[in-house]
């Protein structure tokens, strides 16, 4: 008895539990089939341990489904239902849809005055028929049916075939309005021509169309008492460009389409741009795979996890991370920036933990080595200050609050630490860090060999220093983002540009108040948590976690003596 | 025959369940002055005796709320919300209710449709990919959900019975919504198949086979936390 669903969930194909043991838990076996069951588990070791593990399994079930607290209904529940009983359902308001119903009215009206007003022959010009080339075969017909009921009063006349040819090329294969024998006989006929351009040249119509408007008018007056009426009707109500034109519509009908299509062609080309720039940042497959980063499910390239990697070269939990010894940090600008280039190479590579303190080794030897030394202990004596602290249970990592974006939704903005709603504390980590003495996990904050540099944009302000080594400290803002793949993927683009933004203001502030002042750039740090899931109640099997780290310190750099 | 409910929701999981121990298919007597005295209650609200409903409400909101946080793995404002509606409808559809049925059996079928619609709803938004408020309470983070550290447990059995009951909590999750309705309707509220035949419109044996297969997946999901 096995099954599998849409998640992957085996039933597990070891089992030879049928449902007669759903009866036997339930005690609803009659004492022959009891008996004859219970026989077979005397004979059938395994089938015995399943049927057991089976029982056990229903007994946890038992127990823990009914028994969370979160499950005892809010107190309030009742009275509110009371409450809403005791409200009066709300009246439907009839305000807004007679203000509806008035405004549809109004545009109905509308469009038949209007309609009236400017006639038939207006609204069903071949011009216009011709602008709609993309009308069904309903609208072909009243096309004929029209050009049938116009014949008696425009005889019908064929233009030359080579200026039919073209028209019919110009509205791609639909017929031009028909001219008129007399239009041609008497000389007028350029005016006929004029009509032309009206269907759909391109850019030579708009001139012809506008010049020759008159003209058009004029041929159209000589027709007869009618016609003549209905073309001083059409002068009177109209403009002559509006009469003439199909072209005038047609024209704003090609602006609009061409608006739509360069909205939409810019759109492209910003997707097209934003997907390049992604594609750009992303590590080569193969750095994935030594990563041990599985590919993307998703798009190519637009999975969390390649967007990750642009900021995310520590691909470690956080139980790794806490096992390793604390490094020194790197020595001079030289020797960071030669780390920062072999961060890179590392991952280009991805020679794993073990790799990257070789390469660290390899990079701090090719570093001035007396600088290296002095700042290096310097360095460590911080580190030892530090420590000390936590030994005396002064550590930040005691009292610093880890929040949690839940980040349905926080794609917008990114919430600061003063901001509660919405941010909440992790109960994981708090229970982690106040369940153990901070001199015992003195390093769990700590990331070791945080990534690259943010991004681009920021590269400036974030002088690759004390990257080698981090930990996170009092005035530093720790969050846990959590969020399935896409959620993540829309944060962290929105995160790019919210850094940029910081960025740019702490780079203007710096500008203001010199290098000392107060503020200071916000540097970023990501460290991978972990790829829990499900460890928090509600988790989804995708839920992802990320820590964020962000601090708002002025960079200050060692100082050489 | 059907069980008969008690005051706290019915009858208590305890005696509902079948007990564990094979063999024991009797299932528990049912208190008959409880059973009249819902009937009361019932046929007084069906009058429009408010404090009638009250006490009907009082005696099913738990297993209500329960059935509805497992069903949809939902935060509590979310079951509050839906637990509400339940009661709304149940109220406003109350005369239509012919006692065929155990009252608790009504409630849970009307429970059940709104968590289905509820279904529905979030896979709509989750296609539309909606932009929530920052101030949407999210699964699993909520007040209540997040248990107290107490002075009396250990960190380590907290942990575990927070692993556990977690785990359990995922494991239901992840099962296919045709199951995870039978196995809770089942494992947590104690009814009999044919309880839940009724709610769910199927045949007892499809409901039968729909709880073994669940528990089948629940045991390997869960098979950590099993001897």
């Amino acid at each position: 008895m096995t099954h599998r669903d849409d998640d992957g969930i085996d039933g597990g194909e070891g089992f030879k539990l049928d449902e007669r043991f759903a009866d036997w838990v339930d005690g609803r076996l009659d004492p022959a089939e009891l008996a004859q069951l219970e026989d077979e588990l005397r004979r059938d070791e395994d089938l015995r341990a399943a049927a057991d593990q089976y029982r056990a399994m229903v007994g946890l079930l038992r127990s823990e489904l009914p028994s969370h607290p979160e499950l005892e209904p809010p107190a309030d529940l009742v009275p509110r239902v009371l409450d809403q009983l005791a409200t009066p359902p709300p009246r439907r308001r009839l305000g807004p849809l007679l203000g509806s119903l008035l405004a549809a009215a109004a545009m109905i009206s509308l469009m038949v005055i209007l309609t009236e007003t400017l006639g038939p022959g207006r609204l069903e010009s071949e011009e216009e028929l011709a602008l709609n080339e993309s009308s069904e075969d309903d609208d072909r017909a009243t096309r004929q049916r029209h050009d049938k009921q116009r014949e008696p009063q425009f005889r019908a006349a064929r233009p030359p075939e080579s200026e039919r040819s073209d028209v019919a090329k110009a509205v791609g294969g639909r017929k031009a309005l028909p001219l008129t024998d007399k239009l041609q006989k008497s000389g007028q006929g350029q005016a006929g021509k004029s009509v032309k351009p009206i269907v759909v040249e391109k850019s030579a119509e708009k001139d012809a169309v506008r010049g020759d408007s008159s003209g058009a008018l004029k041929t159209r007056s000589g027709l007869g008492a009618d016609g003549k009426k209905q073309a001083e009707n059409r002068v009177t109500t109209g403009s002559d460009d509006w009469k003439l034109a199909g072209g005038e519509r047609g024209r704003f009908r090609r602006t609009t389409v061409d608006k739509q299509a360069s909205k939409v062609g810019a759109l492209n080309s910003k997707q097209k741009a934003l997907d390049g720039q992604a594609a750009a940042e992303l590590p080569a497959e193969s750095n994935r795979r030594n990563l041990g980063v599985p590919a993307s499910t998703g798009q190519p390239g637009r999975s969390l996890r390649d967007l990750a990697l642009v900021y995310l070269k520590e691909v470690a939990t956080l139980e790794e991370v806490a096992k390793r010894p604390v490094r020194a940090r790197s020595a001079s600008p030289a020797a960071r920036q030669a780390q920062g280039r072999t961060e890179e190479s590392k991952v280009a590579v991805g020679t794993g933990l073990a790799g990257e303190r070789k390469a660290d080794s390899k990079a701090s030897g090719n570093a001035d080595k007396k600088t290296k030394s002095r700042d290096s202990a310097n360095a460590e004596g911080i580190d030892r200050k530090r420590s000390a602290l936590f030994a005396q249970g002064k550590g930040a990592v005691e009292t610093m609050p880890v929040l949690v974006f839940n980040l349905p939704g926080v794609v917008g903005s990114l919430v600061t630490k003063e901001s509660v709603r919405g941010v909440s504390e992790a109960p994981i980590f708090k229970y982690f860090l106040s369940g153990k003495k901070a001199v015992e996990v003195p390093d769990q904050a700590r990331t070791l060999r945080i990534t690259e540099q943010l991004k681009p944009s920021t590269q400036k302000v974030a002088v690759p220093v004390e990257s080698q080594q981090y930990g996170w400290r009092a005035g530093d803002d720790v969050y846990m983002v959590h969020g399935d793949q896409a959620q993540l993927q829309k944060f962290f683009l929105e995160l790019r540009g919210y850094l940029a933004e910081t960025a740019a203001f702490a780079a203007r502030t710096q500008q203001l108040q010199g290098k000392n002042g107060a503020t200071g750039p916000v540097r970023m740090r990501i460290q991978r948590a972990a790829n829990r899931g499900l460890s928090t109640p509600g988790d989804r099997p995708e839920d992802l976690y990320f820590m964020l780290v962000l601090r708002r310190a002025q960079v200050v750099p060692a100082k050489r003596k | 025959m059907h069980e008969k409910p008690d005051q706290q929701g019915t009858v208590q999981e305890s005696q509902r369940l079948a007990p564990l121990e094979a063999g024991d298919s009797a299932l528990p007597t049912v208190d008959q002055e409880l059973y009249d005295q819902q009937a009361e209650a019932l046929g007084r609200a069906q009058a429009g005796d408010e404090d009638a409903f009250r006490w009907l409400m009082e005696t099913h909101q738990k297993r209500v709320f329960r059935l509805v946080i497992r069903m949809l793995g939902c935060d509590r404002h979310t079951a509050a919300d839906i637990s509400q509606e339940v009661f709304l409808r149940a109220f406003r559809a109350i005369d239509s209710f012919d006692g065929r049925s155990l009252f608790g059996t009504w409630l849970h079928k009307i429970t059940m449709n709104l968590c289905i619609s509820e279904f529905r709803r979030r896979k709509a938004l989750k296609r539309d990919r909606p932009t929530y408020s920052l101030d949407a309470p999210v699964a699993g983070q909520d007040d209540a959900s997040i248990d107290p550290v107490t002075h009396e447990a250990g960190p380590e059995d907290l942990a575990y019975h927070k692993d556990v009951a977690s785990a359990v909590k995922a494991a239901v999750q992840r099962l296919p919504e045709e199951f995870r309705e039978c196995v809770l309707l089942r494992d947590m509220q104690g009814m009999s198949y044919e309880e839940i035949a009724s709610i769910l419109d199927l045949q007892p044996g499809t409901v039968r086979s729909r709880i073994h297969r669940g528990r089948l997946i629940l045991q390997k999901l869960l098979k950590e936390f099993t001897p």
